[in-house]
């Protein structure tokens, strides 16, 4: 049946085999599967079923058709992943109604082929196909595969239809106002919800297939003439690297192709919701869409992005900017600014204050550092309890977690008061956050800055920042510089970094992205009184022609 | 080229301002008030800017006639292969040596002044391991992260200023010029001999993506560093008095132990740390970046970063031997003998280098500003 494996000829050739072999499944292209099917109906079928080893989602119905029933026909689909509906009215009942019709004489074996794709199938999408791995790929996406007595040509009708989420609101990125749809799980869906908001026939997705087993859809989705072309084919032959045997999550493929593999700085940004991803798009960047995950992924990413939220946008005055850099200094440096503070440089603190520190820390048999390192610990212990728990326990977790750490610490003397208050406002601080997945970084490098706190005082915590300032201007995200647009400078753009600027004053897309058309909107738009500067503009005439013309 | 790296011609501005006044500014006021006195401000300002122009007048003629290699790498081409390779390693050697001398002014800064307890071995560990790790991310991400470093640098010495400002006392720094210019000249030694640091620009020349603009940043870094030295020393001098400043060690460090605003900013001499971290780990790393630089062309090697780590440990060696935790040994040089060493290899040197350059009509042959 199978034709012999060919020999492997050159070095590279024979280690491919080797990893191939190793991962057990056959590669999509490998020879064993790309080769034509027979044209005996019983040989294809079983030769199917066998690949199957006789699975009982795979469902076979074999009929025959035609005035004499002379025409055997058999129905290949997965029970579960097709549309049942479907399938009966757009491929089963046509038969039915051929073989009851008037019209007696015989069909042509050589006939019947053509007679069923062009005529007898009334459905929308209908493909052809030959060889045993492609229509293996069609019926394990959810198409039924008609294989016909006679030919070796398979007809696939593309009758997908599974049970999915609906589109709900997102639900790792809580907001008050924008739009509440968000993507699910079926990339067509997301997909559509993309179209939907940018109806450009320039709006393309390249569809690549990753993953041996899994075969997942990505979806690399950008604005033909917008997006710098090199961009988009960097993204894809990142993407065309990855031979692994699954990819179940966006961050699968994060890993894989992110510019700097030892950072804890995030480099790509992810969301569940369409509007970001459209705003991304127009930006010029590029957005990789994942079959069976709500979560797309942001290339590229810069730092400043993850303190900006979509609603930023939506609300139009905004201080919250500001305050969410304050929010991120605080979260990653407070504890330790306080356990410097409290243990090497007393007197940079107002007496009055000082002296209360004391009072409080009088009686906690640990050093600050234990003290301030024991909390963040239990902290980041709540926190993930309360993220993992089902919700019913997760309340209790939170209950458990205020009065352990909050009261019943301080009154059992093992912490002081204010290290409570310090290590909680740096957790509402890190809270403010709007990105999750690069909050994770925040939380990790608390610790070694606690640690040079202890060791050093202030200079310590310094001395880390410098080298941290180091390492996030050597990072890059797919060639863009991570703290772009602060360094390098690009002093026109930070309109949209410390704080946002009107939608009217930002006419210009982010110039690293190279986007092809730099210019977003026409010049100008600043909105004021109508008619100029005299009191005269209050005149309605001249308030109705400024309607006509934006019409 | 040995390094890859890309940097602006605002880059390279900030990257030399940082190389000329990390350290000049906490160092300088007072060894200049000792020869000066209430001119102080005049010998920075105007003749040790003049001097920094000259050097980088002929970093720039040098780096255009070479506008793709280093110093280092061009200098057996001008004076033939064994001259040339000697006054490489020489130069390589020296630069080893000045490196140490800031190692050591940081050891001993943050040692008497911050972390008593703390072996300089540790201090000098930690702030030369964090400028090896920028060097070897490379001269341009150097320059990006100075541009992060810069603004911090000029927010807190202003900031700093401003709080001090309301103790300065004009009579300090009157009568101007009372005792002739003499004393302005004398004054100027060695604050020249560090802006003449902007001499690294033959260093990070070739890789300056706007050549052409080479004069501009290397002008402009001198002009900026002198409005802000003499702005520093001017109101050192303003409040304590010249006398009062040329006797204390770090008048600087004591300018911010003034400072008290509504009793709860008190005692910031903390503060200074992060202006002087800031500038250093930013200056070592560009030294050293130079200094293996200059070694690896020197031995021919193809990847500079092989010889960054032992670089390192001879500068902490060195400066160990020579200095300790010795502020008074450190003074001694930095106030006699680093003027003239300075002005021969940043002004000497390569003058004859550029003169012999045009008389042999070695490189590019136009000299054009």
């Amino acid at each position: 049946m199978f034709r012999k494996p060919r020999r492997p000829k050159t070095m590279e050739e024979r280690k491919q085999r080797q990893i191939d072999a190793k991962l057990e499944a056959p590669h999509p292209d490998s020879q064993e599967l790309n080769i034509p099917f027979g044209l005996s109906l019983d040989d294809n079928l079983a030769l199917f079923k066998n690949l199957f080893g006789n699975a009982s989602d795979l469902l076979v119905r074999e009929f025959s058709f035609g005035a004499r029933q002379e025409i055997r026909v058999a129905l290949v689909y997965i029970d579960g992943l097709s549309d049942t509906n479907s399938i009966s009215e757009a491929i089963l009942k046509p038969f039915v109604y051929r073989s009851l019709s008037d019209d007696k004489s015989p069909i042509l074996p050589e006939s019947a082929y053509p007679m069923i794709r062009d005529w007898l199938i009334t459905f929308g999408s209908v493909k052809e196909a030959a060889r045993i791995n492609e229509v293996l790929d069609y019926v394990l996406t959810g198409c039924a595969a008609l294989f016909i007595d006679g030919t070796s040509q398979v007809l696939i009708v593309v009758v997908k239809g599974w049970k999915a989420r609906d589109v709900e609101e997102p639900k790792a990125e809580a907001f008050v106002r924008g739009p509440r749809d968000s993507f699910n799980e079926t990339l067509r869906t997301n997909t559509a919800l993309i179209r939907r908001r940018i109806k450009t026939p320039r709006l393309r997705f390249d569809t690549l297939k990753i993953g041996r087993m899994t075969k997942t859809d990505i979806c690399v989705v950008y604005i033909h003439g917008l997006t710098d072309p090199a961009l988009k084919d960097e993204v894809i032959s990142r993407l065309k690297r990855i031979d692994t045997d699954g990819i179940l999550e966006s961050g699968y493929l994060e890993d894989f192709i992110k510019d700097n593999p030892w950072t804890p700085f995030s480099l790509l940004d992810r969301t569940e919701r369409p509007d970001k991803v459209a705003g991304a798009l127009l930006e010029g960047r590029v957005a990789i869409v994942i079959d069976t995950t709500p979560f797309a992924l942001l290339v590229p990413a810069v730092f400043s992005e993850f303190l900006q939220a979509p609603e930023d946008y939506y609300e139009s005055f905004d201080y919250i900017r500001a305050f969410r850099w304050l929010g991120l200094i605080i979260a990653t440096f407070l504890p330790s600014v306080y356990v410097a503070l409290s243990t090497y440089h007393q007197e940079m603190i107002p007496t009055g204050l000082v002296l209360s520190m004391a009072a409080g820390r009088e009686g906690v048999p640990f050093p600050a550092l234990v003290e301030a390192l024991s909390m963040e610990i239990s902290f980041d212990f709540l926190r993930e309890a309360g993220a993992r728990m089902p919700r019913s326990v997760g309340q209790a977790v939170g209950i458990i977690g205020a009065l352990v750490l909050g009261q019943a610490s301080v009154a059992a003397g093992i912490v002081s008061p204010i290290m409570v208050v310090i290590v909680s406002l740096a957790a509402v601080a890190s809270f403010m956050i709007p990105n999750y997945s690069s909050s994770h970084a925040i939380r990790f490098i608390r610790f070694p800055f606690l640690l040079l706190a202890g060791a050093f005082g202030l200079p310590g915590i310094f001395w880390g920042i410098l080298v941290l300032l180091l390492h996030l201007a050597s990072l890059r995200s797919f060639g863009v510089p991570y703290l772009y647009p602060v360094a390098p400078g690009v002093p026109g753009e930070w309109k949209d970094v410390f704080f946002k600027a009107p939608r009217w004053m930002m006419d210009f897309r982010p110039s690293l992205l190279r986007a092809r058309k730099i210019r977003r909107q026409a010049p100008g738009q600043m909105p004021g009184p109508p008619g100029g500067s005299s009191g005269e503009g209050d005149d309605p005439q001249i308030v109705s022609t400024g309607r006509e013309k934006q019409g | 080229m040995l390094d890859k790296g890309r940097i602006s011609s605002v880059q390279l501005m900030l990257v030399l301002f940082m190389v000329e006044m990390a350290t000049a500014f906490l160092l300088v006021p007072s060894i200049v008030a000792q020869a000066a006195g209430p001119d102080s401000w005049l010998s920075v300002l105007g003749v040790a800017t003049a001097y920094g122009l000259a050097v980088a007048l002929i970093c720039v003629a040098l780096g255009k006639r070479f506008p793709f290699q280093v110093f280092t790498e061009y200098l057996p081409e001008v004076l033939g292969r064994v001259p040339g390779k000697l006054l490489a390693a020489a130069y390589t050697v020296v630069f080893i040596h000045l490196t140490s001398v800031v190692v050591g002014e940081n050891s001993i800064f943050i040692h008497t002044v911050f972390l008593r307890e703390t072996p300089p071995l540790i201090i000098n560990l930690m702030m030369v391991g964090a400028a090896v790790y920028g060097v070897y991310l490379g001269v341009e991400v150097l320059a990006r992260a100075n541009e992060m470093v810069f603004p911090i640098f000029i927010l807190s010495i202003t900031i700093l200023l401003a709080l001090v400002a309301r103790e300065i006392d004009l009579d300090h720094l009157r009568p101007v010029l009372a005792n002739g210019p003499l004393p302005v000249l004398k004054g100027a030694m060695v604050p020249a001999a560090w802006r003449g640091e902007v001499f690294f620009l033959l260093l990070l020349y070739p890789y300056l993506n706007q050549k052409n603009e080479a004069l501009k940043s290397a002008a402009g870094t001198v002009l900026m560093s002198g409005v802000f030295a003499a702005t520093v020393t001017a109101v050192t001098i303003g409040v304590f008095s010249d006398l009062v400043a040329s006797r204390q060690i770090y008048p600087v460090l004591n300018l911010a132990r003034y400072i008290s605003v509504a009793g709860i900013l008190e005692r910031l001499e903390l503060y200074l740390i992060i202006i002087w971290m800031a500038g250093v780990i930013i200056k070592l790393a560009v030294f050293y970046h130079s200094c293996s630089v200059m070694a690896a062309s020197t031995l021919g090697l193809k990847d500079y970063r092989v010889t960054v780590f032992p670089i390192a440990l001879a500068t902490i060696v060195i400066s160990g031997r020579l200095y300790e935790t010795d502020y008074l040994k450190l003074v001694e040089f930095l106030s006699k003998f680093w003027p003239f060493y300075g002005y021969t290899v940043e002004l000497l040197i390569p003058g004859l280098i550029l003169l012999v350059a045009v008389i042999r009509k070695k490189g590019g042959n136009r000299v054009d500003f």
